[in-house]
């Protein structure tokens, strides 16, 4: 009975929070005062650093929700599996309900009166286990593309961690979100973040999770450095003047 | 510090775009459906470039963790070379026995002296009253600064403030030990005396042991290599070698039952030449080189950008402070053997007055009172003096930092106004000593075998004048004198001297010992010296 509560609860909340709808977040301001000694400057937080920044999160956005279809809320994943196309979100739903349909399956058997032979245990187990593999080939897959998306970024801020490290941890806290692998990620050893990476994240949810997490980040210090964003905005204006 | 300047590179952004005619807060440029954006986005590609630092983007960051402040403040308080008294000069040396009966005088002394605080200023030996570590507005400029660095680096700890605190503390003492070897030859009544001194010289900065572990608590302790090393190439210096020489004559000038006296006149020859240089430290002089250093901003934030060189920026940072190390102690620590070259020349008066005059008794005949007086005259000669610039806060105001179009020039402005904070300018300049007025004074027992003096001695040195220094006409009137203007220096000393004649047919050996000990000293530091004398006189 206990485990069939903690299976329904598990269901009900990755479902809520896997909702593959794009939400606005509401966006941050960092106090720290390292945005007032780099914003706008040429040495810190440029308008060239906000663009990065905004092309490094539209990128992850698009893996994490797909994307946008033009006067619609949803979006489209880029990601085929199975036929359909998926976004991370979507798959990391796929994923949780796959546990949870193992799970609930599970414990069905093991509650029936007739008792089900190894043999029967063992062809339930086997199709987990290759669904499992089958999104852990798409996951390591998704996580390459994540790495090309986020180098230039993650190589640039190298020698800027300890600065990026404290705006990610005020960032964190603003969000209640204390123990997230953004942390850990950006923690690591320079050079080494991939490994983070690969070795830490296995599953969809959590990598859903790191993605919402690293975009929340990023909108967050966008949204801090005024004077950035503001020349960032001007130039897009001064480019739009100019292809007219 | 990390540099990210991230550029669109397949289309030209201008950064300078004005603000004022764009509307720029229309949109929201988090939006994913923004067409005006996403066309932005998707037409550039952003790269972070660390390599190419711009002198603009230095200025910025300098005055932003108010850097600016901290330079317009001099690191040095004075320049001056300090005060010290030559060898020959040590009361320890003077001969003013009654040598009338006897033909020739050899001798050596073996001698040990030692100042354990050269005087920075007129009346301290701490070396925050030569460089501004211990000054307010320094400390409160480099807090602001360190401060403003932790905001952006928090991990960098450096207990910069405390160290300068324990730091003011440092003295500079000095050692010299060696042999005087004089002859004294009488003609008749004329008296002539040669004196010559062999000696080891040594210069080192000194911290006490708690003032040493308390920087240990702070920035960990090293291996003794290392702090021999450290020693060796930066902190000691030390040589051996002649001294000057003196040459003194003098006469008979009244000769009472009550009162006799001489009068004379001696020569400082400058014959020191340094046979051995740098044993347990290092010559500065030789080993830094009188032109200014080359110091870039720009080499330091491109190496300091990059985590592959990130340690040829600690290296070229350590580089520029050990030399700027090297030349305070070219100032502080290097000072040649004899008087730097200056000859001089001295009138001289000894008076001795037998104590049998006013108390008619046998024992009083033994006693005598001696004095004497010498006035020297040193010569201007050439030599490097250090000196810091004047006016630097007005430079500042006068430049508009703000300008890019003078961003290159401001720049360098920059670099050399923090080269020369550290690295005050060696010019040659004529040095016009100041006059040295020397009295000393004893009472004096000659017994058969046994003989001591008790005494006084009170030495008098102006401060020198500068002149004709050897600089450009534009540097000129930048470079502040006032700090190079040292200040004059008085000792008194009281000392005693004890003497075993060895009496032999034909000769006489004699044995003694000498202690002084300065006991009041205005701008010169106070010295302790043991000599110990043996001389045939024959």
């Amino acid at each position: 009975m206990k485990k069939q509560i903690i299976i329904t609860l598990l269901i009900i909340s990755t479902s809520t929070w896997l909702e593959c709808k794009v939400k606005e977040e509401h966006k941050f301001k960092l106090k720290s005062p390292i945005i007032g000694m780099l914003d706008g400057k040429a040495l810190g937080i440029s308008p060239r650093v906000v663009g990065l920044m905004l092309q490094v999160r539209r990128e992850v956005r698009k893996m994490l929700y797909g994307v946008p279809v033009p006067t619609s809320d949803s979006c489209i994943g880029t990601y085929e599996f199975h036929g359909q196309k998926h976004s991370v979100l979507s798959l990391a739903k796929l994923e949780s309900e796959l546990n949870a349909r193992f799970f609930a399956h599970e414990n069905t058997m093991m509650q029936d009166s007739i008792a089900h032979t190894p043999q029967e245990w063992e062809i339930i187990q086997k199709k987990y286990e290759k669904q499992k593999t089958e999104l852990k080939k798409e996951l390591v897959h998704i996580k390459e593309e994540f790495k090309k998306t986020t180098k230039s970024y993650v190589e640039g801020a190298r020698g800027f961690k300890q600065q990026m490290l404290i705006l990610i941890n005020e960032s964190c806290e603003l969000r209640n979100k204390k123990d997230c692998f953004l942390l850990t990620w950006s923690e690591a050893e320079e050079g080494r973040e991939t490994e983070q990476l690969d070795n830490k994240m296995n599953t969809f949810e959590a990598f859903a999770e790191f993605l919402t997490d690293l975009t929340h980040f990023l909108e967050d210090l966008v949204n801090s450095c005024d004077k950035a964003r503001e020349q960032f905005m001007a130039e897009v204006h001064h480019n739009k003047a100019k292809d007219k | 510090m990390c540099i990210i300047t991230a550029q669109a590179s397949t289309t030209h952004i201008n950064a300078d775009i004005s603000l004022d005619n764009v509307g720029s807060s229309d949109f929201d440029i988090f939006d994913d459906n923004n067409e005006e954006t996403n066309n932005y986005l998707d037409t550039n590609e952003f790269q972070i470039l660390r390599s190419a630092v711009s002198p603009e983007n230095i200025i910025d960051l300098l005055q932003e963790i108010g850097a600016f402040n901290l330079l317009q403040l001099d690191f040095y308080l004075r320049t001056y070379v300090l005060n010290t008294r030559d060898v020959l000069d040590l009361p320890a040396f003077v001969k003013n026995r009654c040598y009338e009966y006897q033909c020739w005088v050899v001798g050596a002394q073996l001698f040990y002296d030692q100042t354990s605080g050269v005087y920075f200023s007129p009346q301290h030996d701490e070396i925050e009253h030569y460089l501004a570590i211990g000054e307010e507005n320094v400390l409160e400029a480099l807090d602001l600064l360190i401060n403003k660095v932790q905001q952006l680096f928090p991990t960098f700890q450096f207990p910069f403030i405390d160290l300068f605190d324990i730091f003011g503390n440092a003295r500079v003492q000095e050692r010299r030990m060696g042999a005087m070897f004089q002859v004294v030859r009488n003609f008749n009544d004329t008296r002539f005396t040669f004196m010559v001194p062999f000696y080891y010289r040594e210069r080192n900065y000194f911290l006490t042991d708690a003032d040493r572990e308390a920087i240990e608590a702070l920035v960990g302790s090293t291996t003794e290599e290392d702090q021999a090393k450290l020693q060796k190439d930066h902190l000691i210096s030390d040589k051996i070698g002649l001294g000057d020489t003196r040459l003194m004559l003098d006469f008979p000038c009244i000769d009472k039952e009550w009162y006799c006296s001489r009068l004379g006149i001696f020569a400082t020859i400058p014959t020191a030449v340094t046979f051995v240089n740098g044993i347990l430290g290092s010559s500065y002089k030789s080993k830094c080189p009188p032109q200014q250093p080359i110091f870039s901003f720009t080499d330091i934030f491109n190496f300091g950008s990059n985590p592959s060189t990130q340690q040829q920026a600690v290296d070229t940072a350590v580089e520029f402070l050990l030399g700027a190390l090297d030349r305070l102690s070219a100032i502080l620590l290097d000072k040649p053997l004899g008087n730097n070259g200056h000859f001089g020349i001295a009138p001289y008066y000894i008076s001795i007055v037998p104590l049998s005059f006013f108390i008619k008794r046998p024992w009083a005949e033994a006693f005598e009172i001696r004095s004497r007086m010498s006035l020297e005259y040193l010569f201007p000669k050439t030599e490097r003096r250090y000196f810091i610039l004047q006016g630097v806060a007005q430079q500042f105001a006068e430049r508009n930092f703000s300008d890019p179009a003078q961003a290159t020039a401001n720049l360098a402005f920059l670099e050399t106004t923090f080269v020369n904070q550290f690295y005050p300018y060696a010019i040659e300049a004529t040095v016009q000593p100041g006059l040295i007025f020397w009295m000393n004074s004893r009472a004096c027992y000659d017994g058969p075998c046994f003989s001591f003096q008790v005494g006084t001695d009170t030495y008098l040195q102006t401060s020198e004048h500068l002149r004709s220094l050897q600089v450009s006409n534009a540097l000129r009137p930048f470079l502040n004198t006032c700090k190079e203007q040292g200040f004059w220096a008085y000792q008194s000393t009281v000392y005693a001297n004890l003497a075993w004649t060895i009496h032999r047919p034909d000769d006489n050996i004699i044995v003694g010992l000498h202690l002084a000990d300065v006991v009041w000293n205005y701008g010169i530091g106070s010295e302790f010296t043991v000599a110990l004398t043996i001389e045939k006189n024959f």
